[in-house]
């Protein structure tokens, strides 16, 4: 289950993308999974160990990829970590709920993120447990605590 | 700072080319459209200059705003761009929307995270299309609203305003037996659209400052099947001027054609600021039609039945 906190925690990796530059494994855009969102999000081909290729920019290592890629592709390969997943577009919504099918992602979200109509996620703002499966519902809960006097870092 | 400002940005294999119309511009959208592309090659450029192998033609300065040393970078920057990265922690703080206000640059900010404490406009958040090597800035908005609403085909109409605005679309909706209420601020939209989601909705607010919410609002209409329309002028005091109240003003009606070369930035963060500092100008000392700074009162002579329709209407122009 997609574990979702509105705003910032303590251990919060927000900056993903630096997180990244720092942490990542060669190995770790050529699983199939990886293929498949930098082939579907950057319209790129992995063709070897960090070696990626596109018509535009020819081929580029995966540091170069979009910050979307690179924090699914974190959360692919430390799913214990807590990421902001709002260097996410809307686009990567749906690898966010397959990662999380079997096995629980806890995330920070600091915008309200378009899952589309069919979803399950849990809000674990104020120790909440039960799972939003309504987008009206989801929308609310987003706003209620995104917008609240506390979410200033 | 004023006036529309062209950015052109280049290296061997991708070429941006946009014009930035306020002061305030928001990139957001999709992963993988080349939003840190962009601010790559500025920083590049900024940084090195051509020797970077970038090439970037703009009439100002260009800089990426970055690090724990951004209060003092920014105080230091004058008449430039400023562009801020994603994932940049103090772009959704108070601090940097105060520092923000009182400088007279323009700011591309790249965040997904709304901004409530930043007054930017829906027409500024902009979203990379791609087109191979030139990809394009594109208006996220720019489709989403109705611009006639004279009969008032509604349940319910949702002011923001709570003074003279919501005191003309009261007027205005009695005759149609609509329901006008206030939401006393943006942040109030959402909620009441929530309690009334079962009924045909007119949402009212000033376009100009509605930046930060109207993400939501367009995913709220999208999820309550599309009972919500939204009448977005730039504010309550341009529809005012753009109505055939002041047809004959040869000022206004020039400033309204391209209000970006009138409005400074640093005096006006806000264009909502600036019409209605131009309003209450264009009425002083005038008996009947001088408009309240405080907006509180709506004076008399703007609620006549065909004063009403024409500032209606002026969306329409």
């Amino acid at each position: 289950m997609l574990r979702i906190f509105f705003g910032s925690l303590d251990n919060e990796i927000y900056n993903t993308d630096v997180y990244y530059r720092n942490q990542y494994d060669k190995s770790w855009i050529t699983d199939d999974f990886a293929r498949r969102i930098i082939s579907d999000i950057d319209d790129s081909e992995v063709i070897g160990e960090d070696i990626i290729k596109n018509d535009i920019f020819n081929t580029f290592s995966s540091k170069e990829l979009s910050a979307g890629v690179k924090t699914l592709l974190l959360i692919h390969n430390q799913p214990k970590k807590i990421f902001n997943i709002s260097n996410c577009g809307d686009n990567c919504a749906k690898y966010l709920l397959e990662m999380a099918e079997n096995l629980d992602i806890t995330v920070c979200l600091h915008h309200v993120m378009n899952f589309g109509n069919n979803f399950a996620v849990r809000v674990i703002n104020d120790g909440r447990r039960k799972i939003i499966t309504d987008p009206l519902e989801f929308l609310l809960l987003a706003y209620h605590y995104l917008r609240g006097e506390t979410n200033e870092r | 700072m004023k006036g529309k400002i062209k950015i052109y940005v280049k290296n061997s294999h991708i070429t941006f080319s946009f014009i930035l119309e306020r002061n305030v511009t928001v990139i957001t959208g999709d992963s993988g459209t080349g939003k840190t592309k962009l601010i790559n090659m500025v920083r590049n450029y900024s940084e090195l200059g051509k020797s970077s192998g970038v090439t970037l033609k703009c009439d100002k300065p260009c800089i990426v705003l970055e690090g724990r040393n951004w209060k003092k970078e920014l105080s230091d920057t004058h008449n430039s761009v400023v562009f801020v990265e994603e994932s940049t922690r103090f772009i959704t703080s108070q601090a940097f929307a105060q520092a923000i206000r009182q400088s007279d640059n323009y700011y591309v900010l790249i965040t997904r995270e709304p901004l409530p404490q930043i007054p930017y406009s829906i027409d500024c958040i902009k979203k990379i299309i791609k087109n191979n090597g030139n990809p394009k800035l594109e208006s996220i908005y720019r489709n989403i609203r109705v611009k006639d609403i004279l009969n008032f085909p509604y349940d319910i109409v949702i002011t923001e305003d709570s003074k003279s605005g919501f005191q003309l679309f009261t007027r205005a909706t009695e005759k149609y037996r609509v329901r006008c209420i206030s939401s006393h601020g943006k942040s109030g939209i959402i909620n009441l659209l929530d309690r009334y989601k079962n009924k045909r909705i007119l949402v009212i607010a000033d376009s100009s400052a509605l930046g930060a919410e109207i993400r939501e609002l367009v995913h709220f209409k999208a999820i309550n099947n599309n009972r919500t329309d939204f009448f977005l002028p730039e504010s309550f005091e341009w529809l005012i001027l753009k109505s055939d109240i002041f047809a004959e003003n040869n000022r206004i009606k020039t400033i309204l054609k391209s209000p970006v070369d009138y409005i400074e930035s640093q005096e006006f963060f806000s264009w909502e600021r600036f019409f209605t500092h131009l309003l209450v100008e264009e009425t002083r000392n005038n008996t009947e039609f001088e408009y309240p700074e405080n907006k509180s009162e709506l004076p008399v002579i703007y609620q006549t039945d065909a004063n009403m329709e024409s500032i209606i209407n002026a969306m329409k122009k």
